[in-house]
């Protein structure tokens, strides 16, 4: 005997269940061969290969998070007459830092939000590869509809990338702009796709109150098997069929839209702690399609962007855009500078609230990645990226990687595998740096761009 | 005519296919139907090649689960759009808070924060559920940069898109701390809608107090799975 499933989706015509028509019994049995298919396709369960990883091309809708959605309301004026460490002002990246493009995403959209115009600064977008070479761009920001703010909206396309980690890069040449004085508010990495109001949802039509098979406390969505010599030449179709090819597609429902099935009032498939008692906050127990692998060892992973975002701005020209010092500098070009620590020792740089999807920390694979930027001359390799996520400020697990393949002044560390979080926890992201050999004694040499955490199977 | 059927929104119980329950058309096209249905919902493609999908547009406007919140898959807890992100140490030189005014508060100057986000877009439930992206929280971390009291703030969260003023979003009270530290978590909400919205963040301390503070950085997530 072998498990009825269908190797591809097979339709059912109209003119087979139209009324008066017989009911044929390869209706009932390709129906439960295509349910068998959409369950093993949501849960890798049987060896299924096209899992639904949101991927698109058959693989499920993807899901259209954003890349990056940072706001930042730091001036962008010129501060004071004193000294800048590159001598003039000039073209600068107003942000820098790592993103992740999941796969199945082939466009998508830039926008910088200002306090005023940027008038003759004219800002453009550049993503290259993580060792620098120039995938996009630059391509122009033009003046966008602000909507119901009086800000400055600028917007762009990014097209043609591939899946996985690049570098984008926000780009000002602010040479003979030194008065501007407007505020950066926000930057955003977006997917722009909208539906028209007037569609309407998936829901129930149905008054009917359906059935499902309820779940054991350690049971995912309850589905039934049925073998294919059920429908041998000469068997018939049964009830126990239709009830249970029934029920499986009412369960199979519920576990992927979220949603009581048919006009049911409650859930039958509601998260539990282990023992039957409905917990929705515990994913290691979710019955619904979230790709948690708590139920199925083989359900499918999402590429999933997390944060990322920029900590401040460095001279195209490899140097700072203002003139470094043990204090905070007082004048230089702009007062979105990147940050620079004054201690060989572990520092931490950063930090940011992050609530974490419920993947399975198990095997994990979340993924980091760090830019800075070096100055003096200074080796990049002699720095080190260290990403910690304490949960709750309770407890530290970092992960640390060596400084990576150097663009000009700029260098990446990346790290995978990055433990110590918990799915469904809040968490504080910390981003931290230190000198992995003897301090010269030279402060302000290495400084911090931007950061990306991303989530890829 | 489409090659497949599609249920027609019929769905069944048990008591249409009881051992002596009559046979009705109705039955083989809902089960037929809805195993086509759930197909595109979980593929995301038309079930036909060069055909329409039998199933409705999901809020992106293309076919299937989104994980967008239901009826469109279980929504996935996660940051939504957050501000700033620094840290405090002397042994770190950033912008000092003068140069961050939007993020520092006192007695007499109250911190107000403008994030200006893009919200996944999503589908409103009914009256009585609220979908998981339509309603965001906030988690915010604060550290003292001058004084020595640590006294009770108070956070004020409004979407101007939805009409909400200072005077009538959502507040929650927390005590400034001396080092940077998480301040909140799961009860400062506000109300979000699909697409672009611009939330006002606003921190104010008691005329009593002698202490300044800087809210380091703030997240707004999604909490909710599948609605409240």
């Amino acid at each position: 005997m072998a498990r009825k499933k269908n190797a591809s989706f097979v339709p059912t015509t109209p003119f087979d269940v139209d009324v008066d028509a017989l009911t044929l019994k390869h209706t009932i049995e390709n129906a439960i061969g295509n349910t068998a298919l959409v369950f093993d396709m949501l849960t890798g369960e049987n060896g299924e290969a096209n899992t639904i990883r949101h991927i698109g091309s058959g693989r499920g809708c993807p899901l259209g998070v954003p890349l990056w959605q940072q706001t930042i309301g730091r001036g962008l004026n010129y501060r004071g007459t004193g000294s800048v460490k590159g001598g003039v002002p000039g073209a600068v990246w107003l942000c820098a830092h790592p993103f992740f493009l999941p796969e199945g995403e082939t466009i998508f959209r830039v926008r910088v939000r200002a306090s005023g115009p940027f008038g003759a600064l004219v800002p453009t977008v550049r993503v290259t590869t993580t060792g620098g070479t120039t995938e996009a761009g630059p391509v122009p920001l033009i003046a966008a509809d602000p909507e119901d703010e009086q800000d400055a909206v600028y917007e762009c396309s990014i097209s043609g990338l591939t899946t996985g980690l690049h570098l984008v890069f926000l780009e000002c040449n602010t040479e003979g702009n030194s008065t501007a004085n407007i505020d950066l508010l926000s930057w955003h990495g977006y997917f722009w796709r909208r539906r028209p109001e007037t569609s309407s949802p998936a829901r129930s039509q149905s008054s009917t109150v359906v059935t499902l098979t309820t779940p054991t406390a350690t049971q995912g969505v309850a589905h039934v098997d049925f073998q294919d010599t059920t429908f041998s030449a000469d068997a018939a179709i049964d009830s126990y069929q239709t009830t249970y090819l029934d029920r499986n597609l009412n369960g199979l429902a519920e576990f992927g839209s979220g949603w009581p099935a048919g006009d049911n009032a409650t859930y039958t498939h509601e998260d539990h702690d282990g023992a039957g008692v409905a917990d929705p906050t515990d994913p290691a127990r979710s019955r619904f399609h979230a790709c948690t692998r708590a139920i199925y060892a083989n359900e499918p992973e999402l590429d999933f962007p997390w944060v990322a975002g920029a900590v401040g701005a460095y001279g195209i020209d490899g140097l700072p855009v203002i003139d470094p010092g043990a204090v905070a500098p007082t004048a230089g070009m702009l007062s979105w500078f990147a940050p620079y620590p004054l201690t060989a020792s572990l520092l931490t740089m950063l930090r940011l609230p992050g609530r974490a999807p419920d993947f399975q920390t198990g095997a994990s694979r979340l993924k980091w990645a760090v830019l800075a930027a070096t100055d003096l001359g200074a080796s990049a390799t002699n720095w080190r990226a260290t990403v910690d996520l304490s949960v709750a400020s309770t407890s530290a697990f970092g992960s640390a990687f060596s400084a990576g393949p150097s663009v000009a002044c700029l260098t990446l560390a990346t790290g995978t595998g990055l433990g110590g979080w918990t799915g469904d926890g809040l968490h504080t992201i910390s981003i931290k740096t230190d000198k992995t050999t003897a301090f010269a004694g030279s402060y302000t040499e290495f400084f911090l761009l931007g950061y990306c955490l991303y989530w890829e199977p | 005519m489409p090659t497949r059927v599609s249920s027609g929104g019929l769905r069944l119980g048990d008591t249409a296919f009881r051992g002596l329950a009559p046979a009705y058309a109705e039955a083989a096209r809902s089960l037929a139907g809805r195993a086509t249905e759930l197909y595109e919902l979980a593929t995301g493609v038309s079930s036909a090649t060069g055909e329409p999908p039998v199933t409705p547009l999901n809020p992106q406007g293309r076919v299937g689960w989104d994980l967008s919140g239901p009826p469109w898959g279980s929504a996935l807890r996660h940051n939504v759009a957050w501000f700033s992100g620094c840290s405090a140490d002397v042994n770190l030189i950033q912008p000092d808070y003068d140069a961050q005014p939007d993020t520092w508060y006192n007695k007499n100057k109250p911190a107000l924060v403008k994030l200006h986000f893009w919200n996944r877009p999503f589908d409103s439930l009914s009256p009585t559920a609220v979908a998981p992206h339509a309603r965001l929280y906030w988690v915010l971390r604060s550290v003292r940069i001058t004084g020595a009291d640590t006294p009770t703030a108070t956070a004020r969260t409004w979407n101007r898109r939805f009409g909400q003023t200072r005077e009538t979003g959502q507040t929650e009270t927390f005590t400034a701390p001396a080092s940077d530290t998480q301040v909140t978590g799961i009860t400062l909400w506000v109300p979000a809608g699909p697409g672009w919205n611009t939330v006002y963040l606003e921190v104010t301390l008691p005329t009593t107090s002698a202490s300044t503070h800087q809210l380091t950085s703030g997240a707004l997530q999604v909490l909710s799975k599948r609605g409240y």
